[in-house]
């Protein structure tokens, strides 16, 4: 029975997971192995479509583009929506209550309905087309996430705390940097994690708020690339590699903190 | 307070002033090639009403909504079931099985299209045992189906991690007492382990909710929208006339369509399934 049950489990995981393996296996075969047989595993693997897909398109300008654009947009998340969430916690007037529910409203907000008008903003504050307008919107859409974890996370911290060292003199915003973001780290952990996984994957917001001049992320490139590597597999097969693998390694390697931000943020 | 204040006020330059500015398009004729914006009241509403292609993606939209609220509720469910157990071939298991949670949608679509083609491993593998594979992608009804399913294999990897945390967090206790107390099997999930996923269901189906009216980029690479317009979504709809078609005022209108929708369905479920998480 016990043999059956992690029989059962091992094939509804392998046929769940084919996709994936379908990415990963035919990114080292050669092209006629891919048509021939592409559920095969790469025996003999081949490197030459990882180095020909790095020298056709512009795949790694998309990986620094991707990595300094979400690197950016996670940093300054975790910034500002801890500040906010901790401004939250600590007051009680009808303002602070308005804007905790008005941020929750963006937690359901599709990108589609507001792309048009966040480039008519940027264009007016001169940020069209450009690295920073796009950081800073992804920065404005996923804040409400980040502010719903840390929340969640600050109930567990007693307001008496940065109270008592707001009596010995210290600033709010002293006590925010030395009692309150260390205290937070766990929530931080799960915000980086999560976000940086949603910013690096975002496709229609850079695709419309960077323009075609500009170089570009690569989910973008990838998308742009598609009709050029019809003829080849080996190569589209590794740049949605190379897409897949910061991802999944970072997801792997803090895999704990993202389902913990999951549960948390939504539980509460 | 002032803490908040930065943060605040890039939400409200960035989200709340882009949601206002898309009412306000939505009742104009809007041009920025020759930047001209023009008050037109309710006539975008009013051709969308009329349009056959809007009311297709919308239907397509909502269908795909509706079977992602309860595709990944159900398999979630029983994968987590099956994969609840200590040992470290279920923990491993567990890891992996969450990986396609976090692919880019665009890779996702790209994998479905090439795995759903005609003679891809999926049409492979059933005319293997007897079954002609059916044209997936090029056939409409089947279109939106594809899409379905990719939306539907990230969203089920979701659903599993978070019902095995909420397995895992129910006391076994329960279960030994219920046994003693001769409770079968159907009767203890009944009694205990549905009421006590309760919160797993939520959030669920809130998640796969949301990722379903807004789906653009999982379209996008699979179909295309096609064959023809059969499998656009409201997303896609709004990309195409807000930027191919440079008709930012009919676009506005079903942007703010897609935004009555999505809060108006996530309030609602977002009630009743709360209610039935006091109810314990």
């Amino acid at each position: 029975m016990r043999q059956l049950r992690a029989l059962l489990a091992i094939v509804v995981s392998a046929i769940f997971l084919f996709p994936l393996y379908l990415v990963i296996a035919n990114a080292f075969k050669t092209d006629p192995e891919i048509l021939r047989s592409p559920a095969k595993p790469p025996i003999g693997p081949t490197l030459d479509g990882m180095s020909g897909v790095l020298s056709v398109g512009d795949v790694s300008g998309g990986l620094v583009n991707s990595l300094l654009i979400t690197g950016s947009t996670i940093a300054l998340i975790m910034v500002v929506s801890s500040m906010l969430a901790f401004a939250l916690h600590m007051s009680n007037s009808w303002i602070s209550n308005a804007v905790g529910a008005v941020i929750l409203f963006g937690l359901i907000l599709p990108t589609p309905v507001i792309l048009i008008p966040v480039f008519r903003v940027l264009k007016y504050i001169g940020l069209e087309n450009s690295f920073p307008g796009l950081i800073l919107f992804l920065c404005a859409y996923y804040a409400p996430f980040a502010v719903l974890v840390y929340r969640g996370f600050m109930r567990s911290i007693p307001r008496e705390l940065a109270e008592a060292a707001s009596i010995d003199g210290a600033s709010l915003a002293s006590i925010y940097w030395s009692v309150i973001l260390p205290l937070l780290r766990p929530a931080t952990a799960s915000v980086l994690v999560i976000c940086g996984v949603w910013v690096w994957n975002e496709f229609l917001p850079p695709l419309v708020l960077l323009g075609p001049l500009q170089g570009n992320t690569v989910t973008v490139g990838l998308f742009r690339s598609v009709g050029q590597f019809d003829v080849n597999y080996g190569q589209l097969f590794s740049y949605m590699l190379f897409v897949s693998i910061p991802v999944l390694v970072f997801y792997l390697l803090l895999q704990r903190h993202f389902v913990r931000g999951l549960t948390a943020g939504a539980t509460k | 307070m002032a803490m908040g204040a930065p943060t605040a006020a890039l939400f409200a330059a960035l989200v709340v002033a882009p949601i206002g500015i898309t009412v306000h398009y939505s009742l104009n004729d809007v041009n920025f090639l020759r930047d001209e914006i023009s008050w037109v009241g309710f006539s975008n509403y009013a051709k969308l009403w009329e349009s056959g292609d809007f009311r297709h993606a919308l239907y397509v939209t909502l269908l795909i909504a509706a079977a992602s609220v309860v595709v990944p509720n159900a398999l979630g469910l029983l994968f987590a079931v099956l994969l609840d157990a200590g040992s470290r071939l279920y923990t491993t298991l567990r890891i992996i099985l969450f990986a396609p949670f976090v692919l880019s949608p665009l890779v996702v679509g790209l994998t479905f299209r090439w795995t759903l083609a005609n003679d891809g491993s999926l049409n492979n593998a059933l005319e293997a045992i007897g079954i002609p594979g059916p044209e997936w992608i090029s056939s409409p009804n089947l279109a939106v189906v594809s899409v379905g399913l990719a939306l539907a294999w990230q969203l089920v990897a979701f659903a599993t991690v978070l019902y095995v945390a909420a397995l895992r967090a129910i006391p076994t206790d329960l279960y030994e007492a219920a046994s003693i107390d001769g409770a079968s099997g159907y009767l203890r999930f009944r009694l205990i382990t549905w009421p006590l996923v309760a919160p797993a269901v939520t959030i669920t189906t809130l998640i796969s909710l949301i990722s379903a009216l807004k789906l653009y980029d999982h379209v996008v690479a699979l179909t295309g929208g096609g064959p023809g317009r059969s499998s656009e979504t409201v997303g896609l709809a709004i990309i195409r006339a807000g930027f191919t078609q440079n008709r930012a005022g009919l676009a506005s209108a079903m942007a703010v369509l897609l935004l009555v929708i999505t809060a108006a369905t996530t309030v609602i479920s977002l009630r009743v399934l709360r209610r039935r998480e006091v109810e314990l």
